[in-house]
């Protein structure tokens, strides 16, 4: 941590770069649903860039939309369900 | 999965509906052609469907098999002063009727609707699922 001189301001904050914790494998739970929320969502895109271009069908193109976005659904509705349990248990009176 | 095989097999039906309707708009447009490359007066074509495996899913989806053409004999339309009539002044027109394209044509629109319903249907019950989690 660097000492800030007023009359410097602040550096350029360098963006950050999320770190997987040692001792653990992409393969765990709910990194494995946003890893493939992200593809879903990936392919949504390049089938609508596909369409575009005119390489994919219209309806290729909506339904891999639609996928894309019931799997985020999914992926959400998850993480509050998972959120809600931890915050349950941090509210837990000793 | 349920839901993938489900919008796979309406998606594979969306499709062969489009081809179905992208034939009937070629033998609408070809309702005079009657000098076609393959000689004589334009034939109608009609999609043969048949059912498929759509990528990994459970059931069947459907495919566009072959596209024959109509058998129908051309129409003999009497036209001396045209290029192409025979020596006795009758000119070979397709047997192309353009009623029965508009009645193909609703059909195929309906078909792509249904499908379209099933997409939905899916859809609803998915996210209906989804809601169970909130």
């Amino acid at each position: 941590m660097s000492v800030v001189i007023p009359s410097q301001g602040i550096a350029d904050l360098a963006p950050i770069t999320p770190q997987r914790a040692s001792g653990t494998t992409p393969t765990n739970g709910f990194e494995q649903i946003v890893q493939q929320v992200s593809d879903t969502l990936k392919n949504a895109d390049q089938m609508a860039a596909g369409y575009a271009q005119g390489k994919v069908g219209l309806t290729d193109a909506v339904l891999a939309s639609e996928k894309a976005d019931t799997t985020f659904q999914v992926a959400m509705a998850i993480r509050n369900r998972a959120l809600a349990a931890y915050q349950e248990i941090e509210n837990l009176q000793v | 999965m349920g839901l993938d095989s489900i919008i796979g097999i309406a998606n594979s039906a969306l499709g062969a509906q489009s081809q179905r309707i992208t034939l009937i708009a070629q033998n609408l447009a070809n309702v005079d052609s009657i000098n076609s490359p393959d000689g004589g007066p334009y034939q109608r074509r009609i999609p043969v469907f048949e059912p498929a495996q759509v990528g990994n899913s459970d059931g069947l989806g459907v495919k566009l098999a072959e596209v024959v053409t109509d058998q129908t004999p051309p129409r003999a339309v009497y036209d001396p002063s045209n290029p192409f009539a025979d020596e006795s002044g009758v000119v070979k027109e397709p047997a192309v009727n353009p009623v029965y394209e508009m009645v193909d044509m609703m059909q195929a629109s309906r078909s792509y609707q249904a499908n379209l319903s099933v997409v939905q249907t899916a859809n609803a019950a998915a996210l209906k699922t989804i809601d169970l989690l909130k």
